[in-house]
């Protein structure tokens, strides 16, 4: 995922002259191309991650085309204000990246965990919200969210899940990985997710639908919820605004009777203790173990 | 066009009296500032408030956006209507600094936030070499917020010749003496160390403003300049001057009488 990243944010600033990548002092290794080819359109303006965005704001003001990049547990979450404020108020086209979203960086803790980044911005006006699963969806995700002409937030979570597109997607529209035709269940994923829950809905012979951008959401769910009868949301992110959410409004919005909702997230809670992020997914019974064992207690339904 | 402080006082007299606004003694203590600035220093086209060559004014200070509405209605970019319907439901103008307003450039109400922008903006215009500047004002309360600092540091570091901070140094915050709440001072000496030129003078001195905004020193030495203006909470009408209780206090029709009668003292 880090090097489609990496060749994106070179390619906007060779194809745009006014492009300029922002940094927290965040996202060494990730600059490396875009610091050795077009060093005049890298800025690490240094620890100052709220007046980061308002810079980003500013530069975008007068014309650029601003990248803001950081850690998820930073931005957006530290600089949410500023956000709102400097760049949703006035609807200004800032792309912002929030990198290691989740518990990817498990054992480094609490302060660089982040469950909550959707649940926020999707509250805010204006922003659109990309939630990519693997490299192809990342790749698809940034190039929209460049041509969006309003303000942007990519989610980006961990790396090494099995990709499962091998072939280009032309849209970020939501789209099955998996269908059984004669299954009522849909599995749903955003982000991290999606490689193993793609895997899982071909052991227990359910439909998987991906989900890459979560606000607004595509209206064609309006035709694929109303499908099933029940639905499994996945999202290594907090129960509260996030994908389950997402869906349970965007029904509500539309009268759509909702269907048995079985929501699979981060619980209400910070981290106990340190380890691995499989260690970290199990302390929310998040772990790919633990979804197994969860989904097999359903699988009567399915 | 009268952009007199005096009169600009009395069109924020008259406003806050419609709107039965607060925040009169926040907009008083910066008219000069503004006044100099639009009148003397900033290339603004007043028929076109989003001219692409315009120089820019930021009121990071959100609190006294009455002093800029006062401005802009003189020269013609806000129309009258819009003062008569002050806070009314459904009118153009709010209480704090909105960017959706003609000729206002920065979201300025929640302190610290029109600052970085403002320094965005004068990064962009350097690194495309326009000669247009960008000029922010602050409050003395606002730089309690650490986004200020971000900022101060940023625009000393990349020299940012085509940006003036004007600190409206009048010594309140909404509850108290800055030196009690939270003490700034040597506040001139946090600026030079920050990387900035800077200059001290009396913020209602007209003449002493003018002479600061041309000083050229700043371009010779590389540095972003620093203007800190020593000014007065509730500049121009007596009984508001230096209390703290006009950054709340609406006005009545005994007071609004009492205010006019001062600023129109000596007139025809």
């Amino acid at each position: 995922m880090r090097t489609v990243l990496s060749n994106k944010i070179t390619q906007s600033a060779v194809d745009n002259p006014k492009f300029v990548a922002l940094t927290g002092d965040h996202g060494y290794a990730l600059f490396d191309e875009i610091r050795k080819t077009r060093p005049e359109q890298f800025l690490n303006v240094g620890m100052i991650e709220q007046a980061m965005i308002g810079l980003a704001a500013g530069l975008t003001q007068v014309g650029h085309q601003t990248l803001v990049y950081g850690l998820a547990s930073f931005i957006p979450m530290r600089v949410i204000e500023q956000i709102k404020l400097d760049v949703c108020y006035s609807k200004l086209p800032v792309k912002i990246i929030g990198d290691g979203a989740g518990v990817v960086y498990s054992v480094l803790g609490c302060s660089h965990h982040c469950a909550e980044d959707v649940s926020c911005l999707r509250s805010l006006p204006h922003i659109e919200i990309y939630s990519p699963g693997d490299p192809e969806e990342l790749r698809i995700c940034y190039d929209e969210s460049m041509a969006y002409e309003g303000p942007t937030y990519l989610r980006v979570g961990k790396c090494d899940n099995p990709a499962i597109n091998t072939e280009k997607l032309t849209s970020t529209k939501p789209y099955l990985t998996h269908e059984v035709l004669d299954s009522d269940t849909l599995f749903v994923t955003t982000g991290a997710m999606l490689g193993i829950i793609h895997e899982y809905a071909k052991e227990f012979k359910v439909n998987h639908l991906s989900i890459m951008k979560l606000k607004p959401l595509d209206e064609s769910l309006a035709e694929i919820l109303p499908k099933y009868k029940r639905i499994v949301c996945f999202e290594e992110h907090t129960r509260y605004g996030g994908l389950t959410s997402a869906l349970t409004d965007f029904m509500i919005d539309r009268q759509i009777p909702i269907p048995t909702m079985h929501p699979f997230n981060l619980e209400d809670k910070f981290a106990n203790h340190c380890g691995s992020h499989q260690y970290a997914l199990s302390e929310h019974n998040l772990s790919n173990e633990q979804i197994r064992s969860r989904l097999s207690d359903l699988a009567s339904e399915f | 066009m009268n952009l007199e402080p005096k009169n600009l006082r009395k069109h924020i007299i008259n406003m806050a009296y419609t709107g039965s606004s607060v925040h009169i003694a926040c907009a008083f203590s910066l008219v000069e500032i503004c006044s100099v600035l639009y009148d003397k220093i900033m290339t603004f086209n007043n028929s076109n408030p989003d001219d692409p060559t315009r120089d820019i004014l930021a009121l990071s200070k959100g609190h006294g956006v009455m002093a800029i509405y006062a401005c802009l209605k003189e020269m013609g970019v806000i129309e009258q209507e819009h003062f008569d319907k002050y806070f009314t439901d459904g009118s153009l103008l709010h209480g704090l600094g909105e960017p959706r307003v003609p000729g206002i450039e920065v979201l300025g109400g929640s302190l610290g936030h029109g600052l970085p922008v403002a320094i965005g903006m004068a990064l962009g215009l350097k690194r495309e070499g326009s000669n247009r500047q960008v000029y922010c004002i602050v409050g003395d309360g606002e730089i309690n917020e650490g986004t200020i600092w971000e900022g101060l540091l940023f625009a000393g570091h990349h020299k940012l010749t085509n940006f003036t901070v004007i600190v409206d140094a009048n010594g309140l915050q909404a509850m108290g003496e800055i030196d009690e709440i939270l003490n700034l001072e040597p506040m001139g000496a946090k600026f030079k160390s920050f990387g900035f030129h800077t200059i001290e003078c009396d913020g209602h001195n007209v003449k002493l403003l003018e002479d600061a905004f041309k000083d050229k020193t700043h371009e010779e030495v590389q540095k972003p300049k620093a203007i800190i203006a020593r000014t007065m909470k509730g500049k121009g009408v007596s009984f508001m001057e230096n209390d703290n209780i006009w950054h709340y206090t609406r006005l009545n029709p005994e007071t609004l009488d009492k205010a006019m009668a001062e600023l129109q003292e000596g007139e025809e």
